[in-house]
Formats: structure tokens, sequence, C-alpha cells
């Protein structure tokens, strides 16, 4: 899943400004599962804003602020975007607490509004332990994991090595983060744990970076668009 | 039991006769909420003061409790609350029936089918051979264990509603049951109890000096002198033997000897009870059956014999049987005989009712009705043996099948509800062990001169800390399918690994054996949890109240103290703030790990200066953990705070122990909030 | 490269022929010569003058003079344009190229544009990571890796065609160089991972700096059990150390940097630069001793000037005479 982090308060403060209505939009999809942005966290900031603007009413031109509070089960489906239609009429704005993907989702069916993000989208990772995510994907476009062990040095690899490991691994840690386990460690030992070490003479090919915007058609998927 | 989200009830709930609202009260009392406690006890029971005193307790052999350490004092609080004085609501019925019920005997339960035909709107009256109302519990429990008082406040309250009460006349006797319709009532609940004793069947049992217990009781109790003598023997191990015992010592016996002819194990008494005459002096001579009983015009030797115990008998005790030559006598000036009671039920043999074969009123278990139409009957006339409870239950069936009955509608009969099954055992570990809080009896050098009443009740500060042991059975946590997100956050932070989210389900599911503790409510990050227990609101609804006390007008800092309940040390702390003359409010919550972030959010919204949190010492978390998740989140909010601009100093998280240093850090808070001004000083 | 041939090859394979790149280091290893080469760190602005004046302090001292490529991530004057300076000055360069900043793109086109200045000698290098550097916030490029990088550019010179396929009239000729950290974990695959270096176009390696000789021993003893210093010329590299502090932040702060402890206790006892040649000459005498190795690196970064009584006191002088023909300006 999308693993995302608060935004900081300075930057919601500044997309606020001196509006005088505003709406916080969370998602229910990753980001109430890593929770940063689902419901409680509307609340949570909505009630942060208002205190503030309560606190800056002068310096905001004595605007008091009003904000509408909405949790979706998922921003990135427009199905369910959809079902935001008609609303936030006399909003002047538009946070939305779901990775970038939800808040451009927003923006596109709110094109008059401004639409700001609260949260930034980080990586695609694990949870490795309750409040400890970590980044397992890139969405590279060209997996190699069945190469590597079951582990992928694209995501782990500081360098994104695939004939590691560099110079800079030392006792199993990545010298650009000692907290992170090198993953060509990891893919070494588990090689040699299958007695598969050979595997790894293999010089890796180039890889094929060319994903990027990505688009995906998947034909059997598609629905013909009904007649309006 | 009403709340529509708990399918599986609390074992106490379920265990009841009458489907006590046991849970639901003593949380109340654990929140301090006493009025509104006696109020759901009242509602359902119409002899609280009794009930919390000589109830068998169903409930607290229920407790889920016992499995940690000790049950909860259901009764001992239900007697708390009766024991207060506490106003209740003046109901009227909802609307008024012509029809009027004669209801024949002013026992638990006749008294139990009048109060609810009265709160349905009908006219009862009730006939009582005896001069009191009360029936067994006037004439069959020594005061010492319910004093008169205690069960007049009862019989008071259901006489208030306008039942009509005629005491003094005998049915049958003095007037017949079918005048009782030619009268024009509409409707009879027969309600005679078992009053005549049985009989030991052995030689001498005529001898003067040998009288059924209930015969005492019910001397001391019209006023009557007994001449007792020096040494008692009394037959029988059921709470009327030990109360005839420990009668025959406050009238002036200077020995009882309790003869039970099975085990201490078998005795059908309360625990209490025995543990309170042995402390008394009672002796007990357990495995002895008497045999016969000599004297020459008066009772001079009571001989008994040794018994053994054989197989389980039908009643799934074990058979004594006579072990022969173990014969031996006590030297005794009186026998009092307490081995069970029987009704009299000529009157209504004759008025075509059916009798059982075991001498009983025959009635349909559900309904209570008699093979008579428009005739019901309940209590030990049905039932011998039957448990003050059982009456109670037996009455309040009755009231609704006599409404049904005269209403020509099939009768419904409430459901019971089945308990939840023990905690698991792996649970039983992770909750904290806390054991019962006694309460305080009357010396026993003291007991012996009168009546007055061996165990003395709870101070307001026990009965709370008491209460505060219920485990909440069934009202836990609840998670909303259609929000939760399969998140697994509630998995992660319950401190007893209550919550499940299996690959079939797909969504949380909170089992029973949830301990109420409020941390996934406020963690859950789809807000799909809830806690299904009515009462608690995790402090909304005292923040309400709070941010309305406080007075605007001298621009005194204000400042909301979020209170532990559970904490000895916040305990009166509330009083104390409130009586300092200063803007400053508590907001009681039973633990602060139940305390949502927003809450203290909107407290500042809602206009207040400074907020502080007392909480427990970190390892005093009856929950375990809340302490340290309550902490965890402040320090998060503090940042918060700080990043929209306002000054730290407003926020603040206070030891309410010492109470001096707590108080001198509050003053330092409000002296500090002064300075500093309104949140919103640009304004 | 000759299967047969030993890291001290006879005369029979030295001829100018067979070379690749036909540069002086190439031919001085393949004479079976042991070889010095020193590193030569570029200026942190454009002053060519340091550059001319680095060079001069080293100008007989070594075979080859190593350009870093913006070493440790920090912003430096290029390696290629270096390589321009010391070449108009008559000496020869050792380009570095690292993955770090240039993608594929970038690497082939700045390649041939050094084969066309004439830079002959070329360490593939993945590169460090940007955060070790002035640049903290740099998008790494990574693209290729170091072994990646040499099969490009061995593919250019030997088979005249990009990493797309297209065909190349004018191949850049290189003598294609890489590194190796015998330190670094997992210590048993450093020695597979030289090999899969060598497979992919290496002919010559720099080691990481050598401090603790036993260790490294042990790895050239992996290395010889798989024929490897057969196949590719191997210069253990050595810095001599300074002073007691940069002992130890070498042994603690370097990645990879292996400094044993009767080193630190030496430099502490003695705490003078002299110590810590008298250090880097001992180990320089042992390496010399170990079968495989053909030569060694000095690196002796902002240090320049103790190269020369460096080599001169482990008896490596005098240097063969370079055999550079004239260079084009630019």
């Amino acid at each position: 899943m999308i693993v995302a982090r608060p935004k900081s308060f300075e930057d919601i403060k500044r997309y606020v400004g001196n509006r005088k209505k505003v709406a916080i939009v969370g998602c229910g999809g990753c980001v109430t599962v890593r929770p940063v942005g689902g419901q409680k966290q509307v609340q949570e900031l909505a009630a942060l804003l208002r205190l503030w603007a309560k606190k800056e009413a002068l310096t905001r031109g004595s605007q008091p602020l009003t904000i509408e509070e909405e949790t979706i089960l998922r921003q990135c489906e427009p199905e369910f975007i959809n079902s935001l239609e008609g609303r936030f009429k006399d909003c002047e704005a538009i946070i939305s607490l779901a990775c970038g993907v939800g808040v451009q989702c927003l923006a596109d069916k709110f094109p008059e509004l401004e639409v700001f993000p609260g949260v930034d989208a980080v990586f695609m990772g694990a949870t490795i332990e309750p409040g400890l995510y970590w980044e397992r994907c890139v969405g590279c476009g060209n997996c190699i994991i069945g190469e590597t062990g079951g582990l992928c040095p694209v995501s782990r690899c500081a360098k994104s090595l695939l004939n590691g490991p560099c110079g800079g691994s030392l006792g199993g840690h990545c010298e650009v983060s000692p907290e992170t386990p090198c993953v060509w460690q990891l893919i070494y030992e588990r090689m040699e744990q299958r007695g598969n070490l050979g595997a790894l003479d293999r010089i890796m090919p180039i890889k094929d970076w060319s994903v990027r915007p990505g688009r995906l058609v998947l034909e059997h998927l598609r629905v013909e668009k009904k007649e309006s | 039991m009403d709340n529509p989200n708990i399918i599986e009830e609390a074992p106490c709930i379920a265990a009841c006769a009458i489907n006590q609202d046991a849970r639901d009260y003593v949380q109340l009392i654990a929140r301090g909420r006493f009025e509104e406690a006696f109020q759901l006890v009242r509602s359902k029971n119409p002899f609280p003061a009794s009930c919390g005193r000589i109830c068998t307790r169903r409930c607290e052999e229920a407790c889920r409790r016992s499995a940690v350490d000790e049950p909860i004092a259901i009764a001992w609080l239900k007697r708390f609350l009766a024991d207060k004085d506490l106003d209740l609501p003046q109901e009227k019925p909802p609307q008024e029936y012509p029809e009027k019920i004669a209801i024949i005997g002013a026992g638990p339960a006749g008294l139990s089918a009048a109060n609810d035909l009265a709160l349905m709107g009908y006219q009862c009256v009730i006939f009582e051979e005896l001069l009191e109302p009360g029936g067994m519990l006037s004439v069959g429990v020594p005061r010492y264990r319910l004093p008169r008082q205690s069960l007049d406040k009862d019989i008071n309250e259901t006489l208030s509603l306008g039942v009509e009460l005629r005491t003094g006349v005998k049915i049958g006797k003095d007037l017949p049951i079918d005048s009782l319709f030619q009268e024009g009532f509409k409707a009879v609940f027969v309600a005679i109890g078992a009053h005549r004793p049985s009989r030991l069947n052995i030689p001498g049992e005529d001898l003067p000096g040998v009288i059924p217990a209930l015969e005492l009781f019910r001397k001391i109790s019209i006023g009557g002198g007994v001449k007792i003598g020096h040494k008692v023997a009394i037959i029988g191990g059921g709470d009327t033997a030990l109360d005839a015992a420990r009668t025959a010592l406050r009238i002036g016996a200077r020995e009882a000897s309790l003869v039970y002819r099975r085990s201490l194990e078998e005795m059908p008494c309360e625990e209490e009870g025995r543990r309170e005459a042995e402390e008394e002096g009672i002796k007990f001579f357990l495995l002895a059956a008497p045999v016969e009983i000599l004297g020459k015009n008066k009772v001079e030797t009571l001989k008994c014999i040794r018994m053994r115990l054989g197989d389980p008998d039908s009643s799934g005790r074990r058979r004594p049987i006579p072990i022969p030559g173990s014969e031996f006598t006590l030297e005794v000036d009186k026998v009092l005989v307490a081995i069970g009671q029987s009704p009299e039920l000529d009157t209504f043999s004759k008025a075509g009712i059916r009798i059982t074969p075991k001498d009983l009123i025959g009635v349909d278990e559900e309904t209570m009705a008699t093979s008579r139409p428009g005739v019901f009957a309940g209590g030990d006339a049905v039932l011998v043996g039957g448990t003050l409870i059982e009456a109670v239950a037996h009455g309040k069936r009755a009231a609704r099948a006599i409404h049904s009955y005269l209403r020509g509608e099939k009768p419904v009969m409430p459901q019971r509800p089945s308990p939840l099954k023990d905690l698991s055992p792996q649970r039983l570990s992770l909750i904290k062990r806390t054991p019962r809080e006694r309460m305080s009896t009357l010396p026993v050098e003291s007991r012996l001169r009168d009546f007055g009443e061996v165990e003395l009740g709870y101070s307001d500060q026990l009965a709370v800390a008491e209460a505060r042991r219920c485990l909440n059975c069934g009202a836990g946590a609840v998670v909303d399918p259609e929000l939760c997100a399969a998140c697994l956050t509630c998995v992660r932070v319950c401190p007893y690994d209550v919550p499940e989210i299996s690959q079939e389900e797909r969504v949380a599911k909170i089992g029973p054996d949830c301990q109420s503790c409020g941390i996934c409510v406020v963690e859950c990050p789809a807000r799909a949890i809830t806690l299904k227990d009515r009462y608690e609101d995790q402090g909304r609804i005292a923040l309400e109240r709070a941010l309305q006390t406080f007075s605007l007008k001298d621009g005194r800092p204000r400042i909301i103290t979020f209170l532990c309940q559970y904490d000895p040390h916040c305990a009166g702390l509330s009083q104390v703030l409130d009586e300092a003359g200063e803007n400053v409010r508590a907001v009681e919550v039973s633990c602060v790990g139940k305390i949502d972030p927003l809450l203290i959010l909107k407290a500042f919204e809602m206009g207040v200066d400074g907020v502080v949190v007392a909480a427990c010492s970190p390892g005093d978390c009856p929950f375990q953990k809340g302490h340290s998740w309550a902490k965890k989140r402040f320090d998060h909010l503090v940042v918060h705070i700080a990043a929209l601009g306002m000054e730290r100093q407003r926020l603040q998280w206070f030891s309410p122990s010492p109470r001096e240093q707590f108080l001198r850090k509050l003053g330092g808070m409000l002296e500090e909030l002064k300075k500093l001004g309104a949140v919103s000083s640009h304004n | 490269m000759d299967e047969e041939k030993t890291a001290k090859p006879s005369a029979e394979v030295q001829e100018t022929s067979r070379l690749k790149s036909g540069s002086n280091l190439e031919r001085l290893l393949k004479e079976g010569k042991f070889v010095v080469t020193a590193e030569l760190g570029p200026p942190r602005g454009a002053a060519r003058e340091t550059v001319e004046r680095k060079a001069n302090i080293l100008r007989g001292y070594a075979d080859a003079f190593n350009i870093t490529d913006c070493q440790t991530s920090v912003v430096r004057m290029s390696s290629i344009a270096s390589g321009v300076i010391l070449l108009e000055m008559g000496l020869e360069p050792v380009i570095q190229m690292t993955c770090r900043d240039r993608n594929r793109i970038g690497l082939q086109s700045d390649l041939l544009g050094a084969a066309a200045l004439g830079m002959k000698n070329l360490l593939c290098l993945t590169g460090d990571h940007p955060k070790f550097g002035d640049h903290p916030g740099a998008k790494p490029v990574f693209d290729l890796d170091s072994i990646q990088l040499l099969s490009v550019v061995k593919a250019m010179r030997d088979e005249k065609r990009l990493q797309s396929g297209t065909k190349i009239e004018v191949e850049p000729r290189f003598f294609l160089g890489a590194a190796e950290n015998p330190f670094a974990d997992p210590f048993a695959f450093r020695a597979r991972r030289l090999a899969k270096k060598i497979e992919a176009g290496a002919e010559f390696i720099q080691t990481q700096i050598v401090y603790n000789v036993e260790r490294f021993a042990q790895w050239m003893t992996a290395v010889r059990a798989m024929g490897l210093h057969k196949k590719a010329f191997i210069l253990a590299g050595v810095t001599p150390l300074k002073s007691l502090g940069m002992a130890r932040y070498m042994k603690n702060n370097v990645p990879g940097l292996e400094v044993p402890d009767e080193i630190i206790a030496r430099m502490e006892k003695k705490k003078s630069k002299t110590e810590g040649i008298d250090i880097c000459l001992e180990i320089i005498e042992k390496l010399r001793k170990i079968e495989g190795v053909a030569g060694i690196h000095i690196m002796a970064v902002e240090w320049e000037e103790v190269v020369p009584q460096l080599v001169e006191r482990a008896s490596l002088l005098p240097r063969p005479t370079p055999s550079i023909s004239a260079v084009p300006t630019c």
C-alpha cells in the first residue's frame, strides 16, 4: 500500500490562508490503513485549523473558518469521486488527505477549486511493525524479484543496484542509512541458503526504465461507455 | 439488556431470574451516576433494598471476574443504591385500564405483580392475611439481615403507585375466591407463599419446645416475647436454619447447635451468612440427623445419628446415609425446625384450581396461569424453596400475562438472553488483578445484643471503587463493518489482544472479552469503532456540561482538567476544583486512554484557555496501557498545538499526586494563562 | 584477453598491436611491469592552475594519473576536463566515470568525447550516493551500475555499437578498469563480484585502500583461486595516513574501509606524518609480495606532495618514460 506522511502544519496553514471555507477530504484506502488520511485525521486537522483560525482571527481579517469534513471510500476511483457531485459549492479550496493520486482525481472533479495535498505520499511499502513502514516497490514496471531471491534491489538498494552490493555494504547495513539492511546482503544470504549463489554470477541486464508516465490498459476489464 | 447492540448478554444479567441490568447499573455507579443507576435497578426490580441484602446472587456466581480474582459485589452495590434514598422519577402509566386485579399475598411475588400492573395502568388490590406486608421477607428473614425499614422502603415504593393493600384478610376463610370475581375483579394472582412448616416425622416432634423456625420469626416480628432457653438445637442447613440459630443467640440463648445431615459443602445457604454464624459462635453438627426428641412434657434431649454421603440423589446432592450405631445426644431446651415449608392450598383446590402431586399450585411456567381462567399464581405457592428473585420474576411474568389475558392478546414473554462464554484463558493474565472491596460488618460483640444489621454497607468511595472492577462484559467496543478498513490498528493497539481480522470476515471483530479500555476507539482511523456501553461517551457530555458552567464575565482563565476516574488520587479532586472558586472545571473520564485528542481540541475551540490532563501513575492504569496511550497522544498534540501558534503552556500533563503539587502547578498555570490572555487574543 | 597470460606476461604477448587502447598503463601492465598510479583530485572551482600544480608534483612518480569524478559526491571540476589538462602537460590520465550523475545517454556521450580528446584509460564506477556529498538532495541517476557500464563501454569498443544497438563508425578505445572493495560485506561474495566485473570488461582493478593486509591477502587468495589475477591486473590501493585524526576518521566514518587497531595504536604513539608514511611503505612492501598484485594505486588526495617521497622510498623509481604522443588540443 501507499505510505504517506502528514504535511507540516505550516504548509496546511499556507494553503488555507485567509479563506473562509475549505473542505478536508479523507480517503478510506491506503491512508486510512496507514493512518494519516482517514476520517480521524480529517476531524483532527479540521479541529486544529478551526483553532488556528480562531487564534489568528486578526491576521486572517477576522474571518471565521468553516470546514466541511468528508471521507470517501477511495479517492482514486471515479465512482467514489463522483459521489461528491454538487458538494463543496461554497468552499474556496479542498485539502485532500489522500496520496497524490487522490489529490489529482479530486482536482479533476473540482477544476474550479484549488486542491491541496494534506499528506506527502512517500512510497509503496509494507508495515514492518506498527508505526514502522518500509519501501518495498517503486512500480518500475519490470519486476526482477524472481531473480533476486524475492527481495527487490530496485526499491531497497539506495542505488537500485542490479549487480550489487556496492562497496558500502558493511555489517549487513547500507552505508546510506545504517538502519537500513543492505538488500544485497539479504539477497546473498537467501541465495546462499537456497544453495543458489551461482544465480548471482549472471550479469543482470540493463533495465528498461521507460515506464513513466505509466498508462495501463487491461482490455479484458474495459467496459463500454454507456450511451447517455 | 435492552441494548440492541448486545446479542449475548453479560453472564450476571443472563443468570438473574429477572435479568436485572447488573452490569449497567454497576457501570453507572463506577461513573458516580448513582441516581441513574438506582432508577435502572428499580425499573426492573421492586425489591432493590431487599435483593441487595438477601438475594442468592446468581449474578455473582456467574461473574466473569471470578476467573481473574473475585466476582463484583453486585448485590452490595445494589444495596448501596437502595440505601442512598435516591429520588425516583414519578412514573405515570401511559394509560388507565378499567379492570381491577386481586392479588392474594403481599409477599415479593404479589407486590412485584402489583408494581408492574400498576405501572401498566391497572388498579390492584392486595389481600394479606398477616397484619404487615412483606410475606416471607417479613416473617421468614431476621432483621439483622433485612431490617424492617429497608423492606418497608421497597414495599412503600410499590404501594405509592396506587396499589391498595388490605391486611388481615384471609382469602378462603374471610373471603372465598369466587366472591373476588363477583366483586368485580377481572383477574386474580395467587401469591400466598409457603407458610406451613414441614415436619421431621420423628418421635417426640410434638413435645413442647419443638417449634418451627418460622414460628419463632413470626412471634418476634409481631413483638411477642419468646422464651428460648439456654441451649437450642436447630435442624436444617439452609438460610432459615442459620437465621434461626443466629436469632436464638440474639434473644438470649447461650448455645445454638445446628444439626445438618449433609456436609458444609452441601449447605443450601449463603457463604457470608454461614461465616458470620461461625463468627457468632454457632456450633455445627454436620453429617448428623435427628432421630428422636426426648423429654418429659418438654424437650430435654435431641438424639441424632451420624451420616455418611452416598451417591448423588435427584437434586444432584449426595444422599446422606445413616451410620448404624453412631447415635449421640444433645442436651437442649428448644428445638427449632427449619427444614422447609409448603403452601396451604385447601381453598384453592376447592375453587377448582389444579394442584400438583407435590402439593403446589399447578401453573404454566411461562405465563403463571393456573387451570382456572383469570387465575394466575406465583412465588413459593408454585415453587417451594424458591428465592426472593424467583418470586419477583413470577410476579413480573404474571403481570405481563394478566395484561395479555385482559387485553385478549397472546402473551409475549421476554426472551431470556444467553450468557457470554467465559473469558478466554489467554486473557486472564492480561487483566489487572484488583481485589473486591470489603464491606465492613458490625463487630461480633455488639451483634448479639440486638437485631442491628450486621453488614454495614458501602461508602460512596468504596462503591465506586468496587464498581470499577466490573469488566463491562458484552458492552465493550463494536466495529461498524461498513466503515472498517481492516487496517489492523485495533488489533495492534489492544492491550488484551481481543480484536481479530480473519481472512473470511475481512473486517475487525471485537469479541466479548473486550475490557472497554477505549484505546482502539480513539485510534481507529476510520472511526469505525464505538463502545456499546450507552453510559460511556468518553467525556463528551461531561465536557459539554463543564463548558456550560464557566463564568465568562470576569475574564478569569478557564481551564478544563481531564481526570482519570480510576485513579485514587483523582478521587475527590473534582470537588476540590469546584470549591476552589477558580474557573477550573473537571471532566472525569473512565481512564484517560479514552480521551480523544479531538475532545481536547474541542475544549480549546469552545474557548477554554488551558487544558490539563491528570492521569494515574503509569503503573496504576486499570487497563495497563491506557496511561501510555494517553501520554503518547498528548505529546503528539502538544506538537500540533505549538504548530498552530498556540502557547505550549496551554496544554499540560500533571500528575494528580501529590495533590498539593498538583494544585500548585495548576495555580502556576492559572497565573501564566492570565498573562497569556485568551487564545484568540488578537480578537 | 589472453587466457594463458600470467600477471607478468612474457615478451611475446607485449606487442602494441595487442593493446586495446594503446595507453601507457595498459602497455606497462601487459609488459609485466609493477605499475604505480596516483590519484589526482580536481579542484572545487575552475582553477586550471590547481590541476597543473598537482600534476607537476606527481610528474615522474607514477605511470598514470587517476582523476576522480566528483568523489564522495562533491562537485569538482570534471574528470574529463581535468584529463585534458593533463594530456596537454604530457601526462597520461585515467578517467573516472560514475553512474551517479549521468544516464546511459550522458555516459556514452561523454565517453565518446573523452576518447576523441585522447583519453585512453577509463575507470568505471557506480559512484557514491549523493547523500554523502555537498548536494545531498540531488536525484541520483544510477540508470546503470558499474558492471553494466563496463559492458556498455566494452561493446562500444569491441563491437562498435551503442547500448541501444546503434552502430558507430569510430569506436572509443579505452583500457577498462573497475574498482573493488575487498573489505566490504558480504566478504565471501567480493571475489565473485570481481569476476562479474571482469566478465563485463574490466581489464584492471583498483582496490579500496588497504590497511589490513592480512584480509586483503585472504581476498587475493580467493581471487587467485578463481584465476581472476590472470584475467585482470590488480592494483592495490594505498593511502598514507596524515595524522591520528585521519586514521580514526577512516576507521569510523568511511564505510567499507578497515583500519586495524594496531595501525591506530602506532599513529597514537608517534602522532606524526612520518609514521603514516612508514606504515604506508610497510604496506606497499607487503603488497608487492602478494601473488597477483600488479601494481599500486596511491590515493593521497589533497596530499599529493607526499607521493614523490613515498614512491622513492618504496624503491619504485625510476618510472618508465611514458610514450605519449602529441595530443590534440581542444
